[in-house]
């Protein structure tokens, strides 16, 4: 399904925070998520157990998902990472956080591990 | 470095040094460890500079310049695309501003309006501003911790406040710029004059005005209240100004003492050529003449390609249109509910009957008020002139010829009622060293260090490459403007900062601050604690925050 | 090693008076003045008046990510190295490049600032901050059109109306509310009472949560924000209907009552995030919105509009202020021979077109906060980071220097979001000596000179 992803800054889920204090599992727990209507839940025929897998032109990453009333339809939210910014891009010369049309579908394969999006990173 | 030199004579120089009372003799003056002395402590490593012909003047002191604060980030902020402004003024960098000051041959500046929650923004501008030695004037002007004060009159709490807080901004003196006006939050309404009452406070400004006076002279701060009159640059600054000095001429303090070192004024009117836009000074130079204890500074227009606004006068931008006359771009910031600064730009016009009007009142005032100790040079730099403009601005002052010249294309309208065309005064060399250099000194309360080539004083010294006493300024102003436009050495503190076209940037200057006579440290606690409160309750951070703590080796305490 | 005497105690009882100091808190641009740390011998035994952001920062004096040795990486892996060899090596990284750039800059004090300008002066290389994807936007655009803005005491004092634009500061910068809108002020003597708070926002954020009944909650469609103003543009200028239907997702009710506050109230505080600086459609929303409040000051009969722009790291305002009276810009400065040049570059431009050979980072994680594809760009070149703790920076790496946390090991000047200066203190000595950000640019500095 088509969806518009937002990155955003929430305190529980903070990369900062995370790379203060905590190891690379729980990096991948607190910032390989994304929150969405329960709503679309319902449309993409999601359970629980399953990832989301996120993709658009510049990249693709599976994350876990949460659900939220407060969400509006058709929007994913994504606190800003190393995950989320796999989708973020350039236009202009300004970095387009917000408003992001991404693919959004139901996956069983686990998340995106850290170690991965660096090796996508790394090139000497 | 230029000089590695521990002692320096400058020999057989000519000397103007109005101070001390010296107009064009030969005379040698040595320096050491940074100060004049009379006699060296020893004849090792001397470097001789022979002057031979040359005229000897001490360095130039600014009174009134706004080089160091937030409002100057906001010009480099709105110019930094602006072509003209990159082009004349180098996007105004404090190392620009330092080269092109030392360049004219000044030492000192003082910083005329700084917010007391932002000085800490103007020490750190000031610690990295090479060379120059400098001061800063709190703006007070819409300063409400003290409103319950003001009210009442109370000038022991009063001055007890200021001195801490003084000596917490490491300010130097006062600046009351249109006393709460910032009461009123919108931009578009203004008061009629400063006689009216507040609409949230229970007084006037003229209330403020005063109170302030009292206060800054019981503790005898070595520079006198420093006054901006409201509405500047429109025909209402005239009532404000009368006003202003009918109140101060029953004011009975008197400071005239046998030692002429010492200031006079007990008020100081900033860049009273914006004052009388009909331009008619005649009621002004008259109180001047009669009255010792007020002297002024007259900002000198430059006519630059491009000058910066910087004004916290709301009469003055509310009126202000750019030139794209659609949106006015300008920023304005509201400090901590301690007034409003604005910043914009604008191009001054010898087509412009107002320009001229502005223009013509500093020299109209320069020439005709009879003593020239109340009068002080500056040109609220970078608002009304750059500091290149300087030897012109003498020029106009020394010779008629060349103030002909310059007038020729002046705007009509103006030159058919300008007093000044065929005026035929002029100031003597003299008088131009007083309003530049000894006067600024005397009225910042600062003889002691500056303005003055006495022994003890600092070494701050200029080198024209120009026998002043052999020439007819008039006819012969070219060759003065020339001998200014190459000051051939500037010297400050004993370090040689200008050579030739040699600038050197590699010396520190000093922060000069003053927190003035305390009779009681009890007393100033308890003032000072109750204030504490006001903050506590009302500002975003606490009193104590104002500290400013500055290595010591940067500081230099007048009282 | 690290003490674990730092951990922060439970049920600590107070000491006396004297162990107490009032410190601030580098946790966010807010820069709360107000915390109190209570000290036993040179630790830290108790911090109080901390949001939970601010205690995160005091943290990290303990934190396991802390780096407390220079590294350098070799084979991939990263090896320990001492001070000598850690800065002559970076100085032969400096040396071997033609085209440097120095990006982060805003988790710095003013002082490291300075210094760290001075050194792109020295190696005629390009220096950016975080700015420059942020806060430093909002000035770019004022410096074409000209902006009113104000600090908190104003708010605080004077404010009636408080907007939070596509911000949501409850949970970015957490203390602001409980300062600006639940606090008395001199005018506004009832607090919360007499303030009005309004949200616009794509969703109902945390911050929605603090809304009262005479507040106003709006949920406006995503990249919308521009039609909304254009349309309140258009109607503060001339007589205009407001559309049945309403506008930008907003209903009809709601638009009146949002224009009748904006044009009836004393003093409105507008308060803007990240949401408004991406373009929308053709145009600029923050542009739009300063030309905004421009005709509302025009047109207002009392009170006045500002705005805010609520930018998240602790000095990132300090580091326009340094860098534009120090070059005349406040960012993407390009040096030349010793002097600031033209230049339309900025660092995601630099990093996009791969111009440049070195990368200096200080005090931030762009491997995180950039899209992947500049994250690549910038990996495939040698960086030298500067910073206290592992990041996704960290990572990627060829040099790492640590330094001490500005604000607890160390003092420094910053700028509050607000532009207001701000001084920090310096509580307890860093471990294992490290130096300030400040100090070791300075002496990076002084080994190139
Ligand atoms: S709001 Fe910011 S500055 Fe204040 S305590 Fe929280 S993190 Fe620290």
């Amino acid at each position: 399904m088509e969806m518009i992803l937002n990155t955003i800054r929430l305190i529980d889920y903070d990369q900062n925070k995370e790379w203060i204090h905590n190891d690379i599992e729980s990096m991948e727990d607190n910032l390989a998520i994304g929150f969405i209507n329960p709503m679309d839940f319902k449309e993409m025929y999601l359970v629980p157990s399953l990832k989301l897998r996120i993709s658009n032109k510049y990249g693709d990453i599976i994350i876990k998902f949460k659900q939220g009333k407060d969400i509006p339809r058709g929007i994913i939210l994504m606190p800003i990472s190393m995950w989320s910014n796999q989708l973020s891009y350039v236009e202009n010369k300004n970095i387009i956080y917000k408003n992001i049309k991404v693919q959004v579908e139901g996956t069983r394969d686990s998340p995106t591990k850290l170690i991965e999006l660096i090796n996508r990173i790394k090139k000497k | 470095m230029s000089n590695k030199s521990d002692r320096i004579i400058i020999k057989n120089g000519l000397i103007f040094d109005p101070l001390l009372k010296i107009k064009g003799e030969k005379k040698d003056i040595l320096i050491e460890k940074g100060i004049i002395v009379e006699k060296f402590s020893s004849n090792n490593n001397i470097k001789e500079i022979n002057a031979e012909n040359k005229t000897v003047i001490p360095a130039a002191i600014d009174i009134h310049t706004h080089i160091a604060s937030q409002q100057i980030n906001w010009v480099r902020l709105l110019g930094k695309e602006n072509k003209e402004f990159q082009k004349n003024w180098e996007g105004l960098t404090l190392r620009y501003i330092a080269r092109n000051y030392i360049s004219n041959g000044y030492t000192f500046i003082t910083e005329a309006n700084v917010y007391p929650s932002l000085s800490k923004q103007t020490i750190f501008n000031f610690i990295n501003l090479p060379v120059l030695d400098k001061a800063m004037l709190l703006n007070l002007g819409n300063f409400w911790p003290l409103e319950f004060e003001f009210e009442k009159g109370k000038i022991d709490e009063i001055s007890y406040f200021l001195s801490d807080l003084l000596s917490k901004c490491k300010g130097f003196g006062i600046k009351a710029y249109n006393p709460f006006e910032g009461e009123i939050w919108n931009l578009n309404t203004l008061r009629e004059n400063i006689k009216e009452k507040g609409k949230l406070y229970n007084f006037t400004a003229i209330d403020v005005y005063k109170h302030l006076i009292y206060s800054i002279e019981k503790l005898d701060l070595p520079h006198s209240i420093h006054c901006h009159i409201e509405g500047y640059e429109h025909i209402e600054a005239k009532d404000n100004l009368n006003i202003l000095l009918e109140e101060l001429a029953k004011i009975k303090i008197d400071r005239i003492d046998s030692s002429r070192f010492k200031r006079e004024q007990i008020c100081h009117l900033a860049h009273a050529n914006s004052l009388n836009m009909d331009g008619d000074n005649t009621d002004l130079i008259k109180f001047l003449n009669n009255n010792k204890n007020v002297d002024l500074d007259l900002a000198f227009i430059g006519f630059d390609e491009i000058n910066p606004i910087i004004t916290s006068d709301r009469r003055f931008i509310t009126n202000y249109k750019d030139s794209s006359g659609k949106f006015n771009k300008i920023i304005i910031n509201s400090n901590e509910s301690e007034g409003d600064s604005y910043t914009g730009f604008r191009k001054f016009s010898k087509s412009n009957y107002n320009d001229c009007i502005l223009w013509s009142n500093s020299i109209d005032l320069a020439l005709n008020i009879k003593n020239k100790w109340q009068v002080q040079f500056s040109l609220n730099f970078p608002h009304y002139s750059h500091v290149n403009k300087i030897p012109k601005i003498a020029s106009w002052l020394l010779s008629k010829e060349a103030r002909k010249i310059f007038m020729e294309d002046m705007d009509n309208k103006y030159l058919k009622i300008s007093s000044i065309f065929n005026n035929d005064n002029v100031l003597d060399f003299n008088d131009y060293i007083i309003i530049t250099r000894a006067s600024p000194a005397k009225s910042l309360g600062l003889t002691k260090y500056k303005g003055n080539l006495d022994v003890g004083t600092d070494a701050d010294i200029n080198i024209l490459d120009i026998d002043i006493t052999k020439i007819d300024s008039n006819r012969d102003f070219k060759s003065i403007e020339k001998a200014f436009e190459n000051i051939e050495y500037v010297i400050k503190n004993g370090n040689i900062v200008k050579k030739g076209d040699k600038i050197f940037l590699g010396y520190e200057g000093k922060i000069f601050w003053a927190e003035g006579k305390i009779y009681s440290q009890e007393d100033k606690l308890r003032v000072v604690s109750k204030k504490s409160e006001f903050y506590q309750k009302y500002y975003s951070y606490f009193y104590n925050m104002l500290e400013n703590n500055v290595n010591k080796d940067f500081l230099k305490k007048i009282i | 090693m690290i003490n674990k005497k730092f951990l922060i105690k439970k049920n600590t009882e107070f000491k006396k008076m004297s162990d107490q100091i009032k410190i601030t808190c580098s946790g966010c641009s807010l820069l709360c003045d107000d915390i109190i740390i209570i000290k036993h011998e040179k630790d830290i035994e108790k911090i109080l008046g901390t949001c939970l952001k601010g205690k995160e920062k005091f943290n990290q004096i303990i934190s396991k990510n802390r780096i407390l040795n220079p590294l350098i990486r070799k084979n991939n892996s990263l090896e320990k190295i001492n001070w000598d060899i850690a800065l002559d090596k970076a100085v032969q990284m400096i040396n071997n490049s033609i085209k440097p750039v120095l990006y982060g800059l805003s988790n710095i004090s003013c002082e490291a600032q300075l210094n760290a300008i001075k050194i792109a002066r020295k190696i005629n290389g390009f220096i950016d901050s975080n700015s420059t994807i942020c806060q430093g936007q909002v000035l770019n655009f004022a410096s074409k059109i000209g902006i009113t803005t104000m600090t908190l005491t104003d708010i605080i004092n004077k404010s009636d109306v408080i907007i939070l634009w596509g911000v949501n500061v409850v949970e970015s910068i957490p203390r602001l509310l409980s300062k600006i809108l639940f606090s008395r002020g001199k005018f506004r003597i009832t607090g919360r009472e007499i303030k009005s708070l309004i949200i616009v926002d794509i969703y109902k954020t945390a911050s929605f949560n603090v809304l009262g009944t005479r507040d106003l909650a709006l949920i406006i469609k995503p990249d919308n924000d521009i039609e909304l103003i254009r349309f309140l543009k258009k109607y503060c200028r001339e007589e205009y209907k407001i559309p049945a239907g309403g506008n930008s997702g907003i209903d009809k009710q709601d638009l009146e009552r949002l224009i009748s506050i904006l044009l009836n109230s004393e003093h409105i505080s507008i308060l803007t995030g990240q949401a408004l600086i991406k373009p929308q459609g053709e145009g600029h929303p923050m542009k739009e919105l300063l030309e905004l409040i421009k005709i509302l000051n025009k047109y207002k009969k009392i009170g006045r509009v500002s705005l805010m722009m609520v930018g998240g790291h602790y000095n990132m305002v300090g580091f326009e202020h340094i860098a534009l009276a120090e070059t005349g810009k406040n960012q993407s400065i390009q040096f030349r021979n010793g002097k600031s040049v033209q230049t339309e570059e900025t660092i995601i431009s630099k990093l996009q077109n791969q111009d440049f050979d070195l990368s200096i980072i200080v005090g931030t994680d762009p491997i995180s906060h950039f899209p992947a594809a500049i994250s690549k760009n910038l990996s495939s070149k040698p960086m030298i980071l500067i910073d206290n703790k592992k990041s996704g920076t960290y990572l990627i790496a060829d040099l790492i220097l640590p330094t001490a946390i500005t604000g607890i090991e160390c003092e420094g000047l910053a700028f509050r979001l607000d532009h207001v200066p701000i001084k920090l203190k310096k509580i307890i000595d860093p471990p294992n000596n490290i130096l300030s950000d400040a100090k070791l640019l300075e002496n990076i500095l002084m080994k190139l000179e």
